[in-house]
């Protein structure tokens, strides 16, 4: 009978543990020192950016589907400079919406002075990039990207730690991070919400709506006969009187967005055989093969002549000298894209290349209030 | 009360013990795809001979569409399209040994007995645009389409060779398909059973056999650059596609 009774108590003390540990715990309240932002409306609205004629779907993960609220909040976080240690730069310092999301500069310099050893990449139609970013492809997404500029030494060369505490005792993130994420209090924003809305903001960098390019092949325009004879040499596509040059532009700059995104060598720098020449070895370092030493990612051409110095160094300083390279064949190295090689053209069909890749410019991104600076 | 309880045990046991044991294993197929040169694997930028010619490969790209299986008990689908980058698989010794892999579950039979695919990106889908599919496709890349054609870029195959031979490496060759008359039918016969662990089928491409014409091989040097659908190179590439793929 004691034994049974003791069973029993046994039983019931289990089960009390049991329902204890099932149970719902319940609203936890807010941590000494945080704010709880619940007063605040949670009402996301999806986005979907009208996109130029012909462009693919914008590359948007599962886990962070664009709203209106995160692109505000992902907005306001690329234009702070409050991302620097000392709170003079901003991810727009070398990005500048005026200068087509890049900088002008051969290479940029960070809060402290020093020059990097690579061009500001344009930030322009970043969103249909389904493979990786950076010129040497050192991640996969937006997000991972929007991370790594603030804690760069020569870069932001902040701590996101510095700047999350920053950012929770601010009113207008805690506005906005509410807003964007439904977080219940300061104590839930975190980096990788942060990179989240900055890459929301990102995809929406959109341009060529406008584009003469777009244009004409929408059928609302017509390019002039020096465009079209460009066209013809760009794209092979044989339109204009019979001519059996071929610039092979498109391989790598294919048409709607005029990348690839994949990673090439173009052919800058003499190695020969030894690929372990390359002093910036791009790609290859990345994913350590030297298969891919010197390949660095294709950029896109829109409103290209208007971000020189051109390649990943800003080694050159015009579009003719760009043309006069890829004309010239490149010089030699082993992993050299193969369509890049002598190609014998004249001075006119240089000037005709030149005159249709003009047809990629769309500035009217500028009138995008949603890409404009808030402050 | 206690015989209906041991009824009742009985039957529950007699129920749930068959229905174990006639449980058939889910069948999990593993295809490799792999790049070859003759017999060797094809490693990117490796030497490999070619008549007349030292030649090294630079890329290796294509769609195949519509990959299925006949088995035992009829044909299955596996994959609607998918993209192979011999490119990044074969920049090494183990990549090329490793191939590309897939792998399908819930495959049904006991015989594998055919293999089949289309290299290329099959007419239904080849007049349908980026645009038109969500990125997680590979149909969704923009680069791989090539609108002067109003079609993918179905393979490439790019690379370097020698003339001199000095040991320089300063000409290039490319050929790249595309338009449905490039696509290629691959149907290839296997014997293997499945078994209820997982399966694998190795499929190899012969880069070699690729360029064989008439006993002889395509004259990379004189023809070098192929990137129209109806160029002599592309044809014979894309002619030879059905026999150059092996099971192994």
């Amino acid at each position: 009978m004691v034994r049974k009774l003791k069973y029993n108590i046994l039983l019931f003390l289990l089960a009390a543990c049991s329902i204890q540990c099932c149970k719902d715990p319940g609203p936890v309240g807010p941590i000494e020192g945080e704010i709880d932002l619940t007063d605040i409306p949670y009402n996301p609205t999806s986005f979907s950016p009208e996109l130029p004629y012909n462009f693919p779907q914008l590359v948007i993960p599962e886990n962070n589907p664009l709203t209106l609220e995160k692109i505000q909040l992902g907005r306001h976080l690329f234009y702070d400079p409050v991302l620097s240690a000392d709170s003079t730069m901003s991810c727009s310092s070398c990005h500048l919406p005026e200068l087509h999301f890049q900088d002008n500069l051969a290479t940029s310099k960070g809060i402290d002075g020093i020059n990097g050893n690579r061009s500001s990449m344009s930030l322009l139609n970043i969103g249909f990039n389904s493979n990786r970013l950076f010129w040497d492809g050192r991640v996969h997404t937006l997000e991972e990207q929007a991370l790594l500029p603030v804690e760069d030494p020569i870069e932001l060369h902040n701590t996101w730690v510095n700047v999350i505490d920053q950012l929770k005792v601010n009113s207008l993130y805690q506005k906005l991070f509410r807003e964007a994420f439904g977080i219940e209090n300061t104590s839930e924003i975190t980096k990788e919400l942060a990179a989240k809305a900055i890459a929301s903001f990102e995809r929406i960098i959109i341009t060529g709506h406008n584009a003469k390019y777009n244009r004409v092949y929408s059928g609302a325009g017509v390019f002039t006969p020096e465009e079209s004879k460009g066209e013809d040499l760009f794209l092979d596509t044989s339109n204009v009187e019979a001519d059996s040059l071929d610039a092979e532009c498109s391989h790598c700059h294919v048409p709607p967005l005029f990348t690839t995104n994949e990673f090439e060598n173009n052919g800058l720098d003499s190695v020969g055989d030894h690929l372990s020449l390359f002093i910036d070895k791009g790609f290859g370092e990345v994913i350590s093969d030297s298969t891919f030493y010197g390949k660095f990612r294709v950029p896109s051409l829109y409103n290209v002549g208007f971000t020189a110095p051109f390649m990943h160094d800003g080694r050159m300083t015009s579009l003719e000298e760009v043309m006069d390279h890829y004309n010239s064949g490149g010089k030699l190295s082993l992993n050299k894209n193969a369509n890049i090689r002598p190609l014998e053209l004249s001075q006119t069909h240089i000037d005709a290349l030149i005159a249709f890749i003009e047809t990629m410019v769309d500035t009217s991104y500028l009138d995008n209030e949603m890409l404009q600076n808030p402050f | 009360m206690k015989i209906i309880y041991k009824i009742c045990i009985l039957l529950a046991c007699a129920t749930l013990i068959p229905s174990c044991g006639n449980k058939e294993c889910d069948h999990e197929l593993e295809i490799v795809f792999k790049a070859k040169y003759g017999d060797n694997d094809l490693i990117m930028l490796s030497k490999q001979d070619y008549p007349n010619l030292t030649i090294r490969f630079l890329a290796s790209t294509m769609f195949i569409s519509d990959l299925n299986i006949v088995t035992d008990e009829g044909e299955q689908g596996l994959s609607d399209v998918e993209f192979l980058d011999f490119t990044m698989s074969n920049s090494t010794d183990e990549g090329a040994e490793q191939g590309i892999r897939f792998t399908f579950d819930n495959i049904e039979g006991k015989t594998i007995e055919e293999i089949n695919f289309g290299v290329g990106v099959n007419p239904e889908n080849n007049v349908n645009l980026p645009a038109d599919y969500d990125s997680s496709s590979p149909l969704s890349n923009a680069g791989h389409h090539w609108i002067p054609w109003e079609s993918y870029v179905f393979s490439k195959f790019e690379g370097k060779f020698d003339t001199d031979p000095d040991g320089t490496f300063d000409s290039s060759f490319l050929y790249h398909s595309g338009v449905d008359i490039n696509y290629a039918p691959v149907n290839i016969s296997v014997d293997k059973s499945l078994d209820c662990d997982k399966t694998t089928i190795i499929l190899s491409l012969d880069h070699k056999a690729l360029f064989e014409k008439d006993g002889s091989y395509f004259d990379v040097e004189s023809d070098p650059v192929n990137h129209q659908p109806d160029q002599p190179g592309v044809i014979l590439i894309s002619d030879n596609m059905s026999t150059s793929w092996s099971v192994n």
